[in-house]
This record gives C-alpha cells, structure tokens and sequence, in this order.
C-alpha cells in the first residue's frame, strides 16, 4: 500500500521553506556580519583550485598571444628598430624634460601623499578571484582574518582607493569595489587653489554602466559649488571607514541638473582595476571583526 | 557512490571556473552561470522532487561560497529544477537545438527570480542593466549546452552518471 500524500501538510513545508529562505535572505545582505563556516571551509578547500586555474590561464594566454600574433610581433619589431634610431635622436631632448618632471614630481609628491596613512599598518594581499556573478563588483584576496584583516577595512593600491573589505574569512577576504553603487565613500574634490568641495562619491556600475567592467564614479553638487574637470578627489574621512586623503580620482566633466539645482560630476579613478593584482590593506583600529 | 562524488566535483567546477577561467571568456563582465546549467542538466535527467531537492542544495552551497544573501539561489535553482521537472516531461531532451532553447527560457527564469529575490532584500537594479544581465548570463548559458550536454547525457543515460533502476540493484 502506498504512502497518502497529504497536499496541506505539502503546501505549509513549501511555505515554511520560501519564508525561512526570504527571511535569511534579507537578513544576510552585503556588509551584515554573520558566521559563515560553510563558506569559510568551502574556501579553504577551493582557494587552491581557483589559484592553479588562474596560473594555468594566464600561462596559456600569454604563450597562445605570443605564437597567434607572431607576425605582428615581427612587423613591430621592424618598426620599433627604426623608432629606436629616431628615439635617440630625441633622447637628449627627452632628458632635459625628465629633470623637469622630477622636479614637477618633487612638487606633486605632497598632494599624493597622506600623512594619515602613515599611522595606519598596510597589508599586502594578492587577488585571488573575481567575482563568479555579473551582480557585484567584488574582488577575493589571499589575506584573511589570520593576518588581521577584518570587515570595514580601507583597500588601497599603490595610485589610490580600491575599496572596503566586505567580508573576512581566516585565508581570504572579500572586497567591494569602489566602483559598485552599493558602496559609498564619503569625498571632497579640491582644485587647483587647495579650496574643497565635500560630498558623498557613488559608483556607477549599478546605475549606468553595470556591463562595463571598469565602471566610472560620480559625485552630486549644489549649483553653486566651484567643481572644474582637472580637479582631484580625495577621501574626507567623514562616515569612519576611509581615513582622510586618499587620491581617488580626477574629475573629467560636470553634467548640470536639467532642474538646474544640482549637477554631477563624472570621476575618473586613478587605480586601473582591470589590471589590478596586488593590494593594501590598511588595519584600522575599530573596524568589525 | 562514485556517481555522487563525479557529480560534486562538476558542481565545484562550475562553482569556481566563472570566477577564474570565464574572467578571460567574458563579454563586458557577462559571465555564464554554470550552476544553473548543472542544476537544469540534472533536473532533466531525475524526477522533479529529487531534481528540486539537487537545486535547492546546490543553490544554498553556492550562496554559502559567495557569502551573502544566503537562500537566494538556493531558492532561485530550486525553482528552475521545478519549472524543468514540468517540461521535461513535455520535451525531447536528445535534442540539442530543443535543449538550448529550454536552458535559454529557464536561465531566464531563474536569473528574474534571483534579481527579483535580490531587490526583496533592498538591491535595486534599473531595469535595462537588470535585463541586460539575464539576457547575457541566459544566453551564454544556451551557447555552452552544445559544447556540454551531449556529453552530460551521454554519461547520464549510459555513462558515469547513470543510475540503475532501484530493481536492477537486487
């Protein structure tokens, strides 16, 4: 005799189900803080798989490059030598103009450089992975709870910020990139005078441009506030996870409000994350463990 | 056994190989999403209850691995194993141009619901980028079935995979 199915009992154990999924869910979003041992183990057991796939990928992408543009290859080696011969020529000229970059350098090296940062102990951490999912911009580094890295982090690279660390296993770490509009990162845009202009800099790669992989950032002013392509953004340290300034990227347009009361800012960033592969940690005191 | 553990290992492939090999195989960030292509492969090749109870363990695994919003594709596969468990009946799965346009309607499916589950949890997608993104994800999902599944049912009707019938096992 079989068993009696009963669709009431079904319909309630289905409903129990959604509910309690809907429920954590909700209660386990970006930046909640919620013991995950099952993912921790999962990425103590994949860490190394995911690091051998990208050795192997990168070695056959490089070698695949080199034998299918051989031709190319060879065409540009041509034409390099013969650029060669003119670079020299040019090269003396070049050099008088490097002594005047330095000395520009020597001058742009007090903008570029924050004191705050230097109380802070940096971490060094290599990206492992990328996010899996087209939803976030998250990067997985090879630095974890072990070596002292806890949510909230600032991520910086060595031209400026990259982000905040989401989530913090004992070998690796999550980091939400500036560029992802979940994050939000409390700035001031100075120009050329010194003067600063303080507002809440967003990512775009929610709103706009979620296919781009670089992505872009954005910032809202007031109509009257003094904002020219050229000027730089920084990190205001207002909100208590970014320290003050950190270089986060140049202003490259204002659009104006078609309400005419407000107008944004386009910002480029100044850390290339395509091509990022190391990272700082910065070990602030008081972030959550 | 060996059947299980052969089927774990292609759910961890599929877990790890969008986050590391499909970063060079992307198409403006759009990557496939190949747990769902394993949960729609299984579900065509098990009873809908079973096949929901694969999705829905796959799912919570994979949520766990990325951290957050833990029971959004848990639910979400375990949905696209249901909606395979009604058509599967209803379709012919050895044919491949078939199967492609099934992984292309139940990726839709699924990936709606995991951006609708999402913004049950305060994520808000403008609905271009949102549209864009199940559209990508689907139809890479429905490019990869003929480079997989003819292998994937091959192993499941007489490979590695295959089951024997409960009496066969006597």
């Amino acid at each position: 005799m079989g068993k009696k199915i009963n669709p009431m009992g079904i319909a309630v154990l289905v409903f129990a189900v959604i509910l309690i999924t809907l429920t954590s869910i909700r209660l386990t979003g970006l930046g909640s803080d919620f013991p995950n041992p099952v993912g921790k183990a999962l990425d103590r057991i994949l860490s190394p798989v995911e690091r051998t796939i990208w050795s192997i990928g990168d070695g056959i992408k490089d070698n695949v490059r080199a034998i299918f543009s051989f031709r190319t290859v060879k065409a540009e080696n041509e034409e390099l030598r013969k650029q060669v011969e003119q670079l020299k020529g040019d090269n003396l000229q070049l050099k008088q103009q490097v002594l005047a970059a330095l000395r520009y350098q020597e001058l742009d090296k007090d903008v570029f450089q924050s004191p705050t940062l230097e109380k802070y102990e940096k971490i060094g951490a290599t990206i492992v992975n990328r996010n899996p999912t087209a939803w976030y911009q998250t990067i997985t580094v090879n630095k974890g709870s072990k070596d002292g890295v806890k949510a909230d982090d600032p991520v910086i690279a060595n031209l400026g910020l990259v982000g905040k660390v989401v989530a913090a296993s004992s070998a690796t770490s999550d980091i939400l990139l500036i560029l992802d509009g979940e994050g939000q990162v409390g700035a001031l845009v100075r120009d050329n005078l010194g003067n600063a202009v303080f507002g809440i800099l967003k990512g775009t790669y929610k709103k706009g441009s979620r296919l781009n992989a670089t992505g872009s950032l954005e910032m809202e002013f007031k109509q009257e506030d003094e904002v020219n392509s050229g000027d730089l953004v920084f990190t205001s340290g207002f909100g208590g996870v970014f320290p003050k300034d950190i270089p986060i990227g140049v202003v490259t347009g204002v659009r104006v409000d078609p309400t005419g009361l407000l107008k944004t800012a386009n910002i480029e960033p100044i850390v290339n994350f395509d091509s990022l592969e190391e990272v700082y940690i910065l070990d602030v005191p008081g972030g959550s463990r | 056994m060996k059947r299980y553990v052969i089927m774990l290992i292609i759910f961890m492939l599929c877990l790890t190989l969008p986050g590391t090999l499909f970063q060079y195989w992307s198409w403006g960030g759009i990557k496939p999403d190949l747990v769902m292509l394993w949960v729609i492969y299984i579900a065509l090749h098990h009873r809908p209850v079973r096949a929901i109870a694969y999705g829905f363990s796959f799912g919570l695994i994979e949520d766990f691995y990325l951290g957050r919003y833990i029971g959004l594709n848990a639910i979400s596969l375990a949905a696209a194993a249901l909606l395979i468990g009604f058509l599967q009946q209803r379709w012919y799965r050895e044919n491949i141009p078939l199967t492609m346009v099934l992984v292309l309607i139940v990726s839709i499916l699924g990936q709606t619901l995991i951006m609708l589950f999402a913004a049950t949890s305060g994520l808000n997608w403008f609905f271009g980028d949102a549209l864009n993104i199940i559209l990508g994800i689907s139809f890479y999902n429905c490019l990869l079935v003929p480079l997989t599944y003819p292998f994937i049912h091959r192993s499941f009707t007489s490979g590695f995979l295959f089951q024997k019938p409960k009496y066969e096992h006597r």
